[in-house]
């Protein structure tokens, strides 16, 4: 597959609640609240923190799924990013200028 | 001096003339009215709010008159004006006060929104509130009166008034709106109780109002601190069935159920998620009303004992 | 040639000529709304009952954003009774809720405009926001208004539709009236999106008497740095409210609009340095000159608009006839502010409002379009009488 040299960040003013098992996101272009399991949330605060690359996102899944699924690590950081972005809440961002898409 | 303390004809005239100011807590409403009967029916369900200055400031007025033309006299009806605007249909001339508190909630509904508005019972015990949102077959009027009659403070059946930043739950007090079956309920579960007269042929079927118990209008400028939510469901001769729900879904499923969760955003996002956070959150389904009171009242303890 | 130069006319003449007065005992509830709008501070010494008037005209006029973003700007909020704040407070967030939704809904339909390829220009409320206009500040958008050229409009619509979109008004002849006789198609709706989107082709309807240059406007559109879209150019912004206030729409409550148009004259005033020559040079252009009159002498007389003293002159000199000026003056008095909080409309305003309604729709359409437009909206609306009358 082709590799993903992208940087993604959080979209600006997205606010997590942290319920223990499941999370809920304010979408801060939307206004609607989406419901996240422990992986979607793992991810967003990690692009939160700071921007990464796709590569980034499934060497952390790879550490912290089970075994049986460590394989899929980088199918699972794809398909995340993908409805993460979709969602409206992750953007990719431009190498040095820092700017949108 | 009280509403119920005011002379019929001089409560008729201050209707009818200057407006008679209901502080309801979080807001105060402007009543005017040239319809007698409504004066009658104030002095009953609102007897223990104090007879305020009218010329107070209000957050909105309201007023009631019978209906222009030939509707004052061929089927008669009584319509509703929000700030000089009618914005809601006539209603049949022998139902005021269902029609008044219809367009006194709608009005409080739009005009709120320096708060998140969920649609809730809300009461409140050793300063600790108690939030019932309202779904649909639930009972929750019901539910909030039987609470409010048995030992908690009535904050509000229909309206969960949470602060901005502290998620506080502010009163919004007024007269409990009884539907059907329930008016016979609470009269039974409390002979004491303070009920209206009964409206047969409204278009939620027979209507009738609780008074709100004179100590609980005085305390309406006392706000609760969250500790619980309980999501209720009357299931006629059913037992007490108690469910935690996942904090998650309480959120959703009280941003759904919102008068003005979309149009606050990001101050109504934070405040649910503080008072849902800061509360034990659970499903009910109850048949028997004394015992759904018991239950939530260990709920709360229990709530408050570990917050 | 060039026009001799007008000789000097005494000032009470300039001020009757100038103006559309509005009437003299103003209602105390327009008094303070007005105040509160020319001169925020002037607030601080509001009694309590004067601010619950001016709170409850404000929110009835759609207006208590704006007043509170003036009014926060110009009073410290502490100061203020508590219920104020609370209402300020309300219009605060109602503004912000409308500005997010404008701007999510040109986020979801911006893939569909980039793919006509052609120049879209936001329209009203949307390019205030989208410009960051201080015109924009507390604004209530009921729409997003967008416009196109009419050739990509067709395209358009069928992207949208297969979106979600779909029209709120379905009725074969008002889908007909629309794309027929309107400059706009009807108002597009879709799940998950809060407003409504109204895309134009033109500024004005195609058959009415007035109508504006639409290439005119396409050309000197001016790009908005930093997203796809573009804006009517300053002149032609100003000219749109003033046709839209007076010419497009039936007047009632809808001083708001003059508001956005004494903003957006403050505000071109102060940043472009040949603003208004250009306005009344695009206004003869487009033969707009009756709507800006009436848009300028209105924003004067009631907003207090600063005005040059050329502009004040071309007054003077375009007025229209007298017994014109006295009765849409007085027309205008009675329509364009909110109705008393305290009170039902009286019969004379409602008729004000009817006839003014009247006159937006009679030059809206040629005369035999009117009358058959009026005679279907008439025995529509017998229908619905009918069908009401069944069910109860």
């Amino acid at each position: 597959m082709p590799h993903d040299d992208r940087r993604y960040a959080a979209a600006a003013g997205v606010r997590v609640l942290d319920f223990g098992d499941e999370f809920v996101v304010f979408n801060p272009l939307s206004w609607d609240a989406h419901l996240l399991n422990t992986a979607a949330a793992a991810v967003l605060h990690l692009v939160a923190e700071a921007p990464r690359t796709e590569a980034d996102l499934a060497a952390f899944l790879r550490e912290v799924l089970r075994d049986e699924e460590r394989d899929a690590a980088d199918q699972h950081a794809r398909q995340l990013l993908l409805e993460l972005a979709q969602l409206g809440l992750v953007r990719s961002v431009e190498e040095g200028s820092g700017a949108d898409r | 001096m009280l509403i119920a303390e005011v002379a019929p004809a001089q409560l008729r005239g201050e209707l009818a003339a200057c407006g008679v100011a209901i502080d309801c807590g979080a807001a105060r409403v402007r009543v005017h009215s040239d319809v007698p009967e409504l004066a009658d029916l104030l002095r009953v369900v609102y007897r223990g709010y104090e007879r305020s200055d009218a010329a107070g400031a209000c957050d909105v007025a309201v007023r009631l008159r019978r209906a222009r033309g030939l509707r004052r006299w061929v089927r008669a009806q009584v319509e509703l004006l929000i700030d000089g605007s009618r914005e809601m249909e006539p209603f049949p001339a022998d139902t005021p006060l269902p029609l008044l508190e219809w367009g006194m909630n709608y009005a409080l509904a739009t005009r709120l929104n320096c708060h998140l508005l969920l649609h809730a019972g809300v009461v409140e015990r050793n300063g600790r509130a108690v939030v019932l949102p309202a779904m649909p077959g639930a009972g929750k009027s019901t539910l909030t009166a039987a609470l409010a009659l048995g030992g908690f403070r009535l904050l509000s059946d229909e309206f969960g008034v949470v602060r901005f930043g502290d998620a506080h739950l502010l009163p919004l007090l007024r007269p409990v709106a009884l539907k059907n079956e329930s008016i016979d309920a609470i009269a039974r579960l409390s002979p004491d109780a303070v009920i209206g007269p009964r409206f047969p042929k409204t278009h939620k079927g027979t209507v009738a109002h609780l008074a709100p118990a004179v100590e609980h209008v005085h305390a309406r400028h006392t706000p609760a601190a969250p500790a619980l939510i309980v999501f209720p469901r009357f299931v006629a001769a059913g037992g007490v069935e108690i469910q935690p729900l996942p904090r998650a879904r309480a959120f959703a499923r009280l941003a759904v159920n919102s008068f003005n969760y979309e149009i606050v955003g990001p101050d109504g996002f934070d405040a649910l998620g503080r008072l849902v956070a800061a509360s034990d959150c659970y499903e009910l389904r109850y048949g028997d009303l004394t015992r759904a009171v018991q239950h939530i009242g260990r709920l709360l303890d229990a709530a408050a004992a570990r917050g | 040639m060039t026009r001799p130069r007008p000789t000097p006319l005494p000032a009470a003449f300039l001020q009757s000529r100038a103006m559309l007065r509005p009437r003299p005992l103003m209602p105390e509830h327009v008094r303070l709304l007005l105040q509160a709008l020319i001169d925020a501070r002037s607030c601080a010494e509001l009694t309590e009952a004067r601010w619950e008037l001016l709170l409850r005209a404000a929110r009835a006029a759609r207006l208590l954003g704006t007043v509170a973003t003036r009014v926060e700007a110009a009073v410290p909020f502490a100061a203020l009774p508590v219920f104020v704040q609370r209402h300020l407070a309300a219009g605060r967030v109602e503004a912000r809720f409308r500005r997010q939704k404008t701007l999510h809904l040109l986020a979801t339909i911006e893939p569909h405009l980039r793919a006509t390829g052609a120049r879209t220009i936001l329209l009203k409320g949307a390019a205030c926001i989208v410009e960051g206009l201080p015109a924009a500040a507390g604004r209530l958008p009921a729409d997003v208004d967008v416009m196109v050229p009419r050739r990509v409009l067709d395209g358009l619509e069928q992207s949208l539709r297969e979106e979600g979109w779909e029209f709120e008004k379905n009725d074969p002849y008002d889908q007909r009236y629309y794309r027929a006789w309107s400059h706009e198609l009807p108002p597009l709706q879709c799940a998950g999106q809060a407003l409504e989107l109204d895309l134009h082709h033109a500024i004005l309807p195609p058959l009415g008497r007035l109508r504006a240059d639409t290439e005119a406007l396409f050309a000197s559109a001016v790009a908005i740095p930093g997203t796809p879209y573009h804006a009517l150019c300053p002149a032609d912004q100003v000219l749109h409210a003033a046709a839209h206030l007076f010419q497009d729409s039936d007047c009632t409550g809808r001083l708001r609009d003059l508001v956005d148009i004494d903003a957006l004259l403050r505000h071109f005033a102060a940043t472009n340095a040949d603003f208004w020559p250009t306005l009344t040079e695009r206004a003869r252009h487009h033969r707009l000159l009756r709507p800006l009159w009436y848009a300028l002498a209105a924003a004067r007389a009631w907003l207090h608009t600063p005005l040059p003293s050329e502009i004040v002159a071309w007054l003077a000199r375009e007025a229209p006839p007298r017994p014109m000026r006295a009765l849409f003056g007085a027309l205008a008095t009675r329509t364009l502010p909110p109705l008393d909080p305290d009170g039902a409309p009286a019969l004379r305003d409602v008729i004000a409002g009817k006839l003014l309604e009247a006159r937006a729709a009679w030059l809206r359409m040629p005369p035999p379009l009117l009358a058959y437009h009026v005679a279907n909206k008439w025995w529509r609306s017998l229908g619905s009488t009918r069908a009401a009358a069944a069910g109860d």
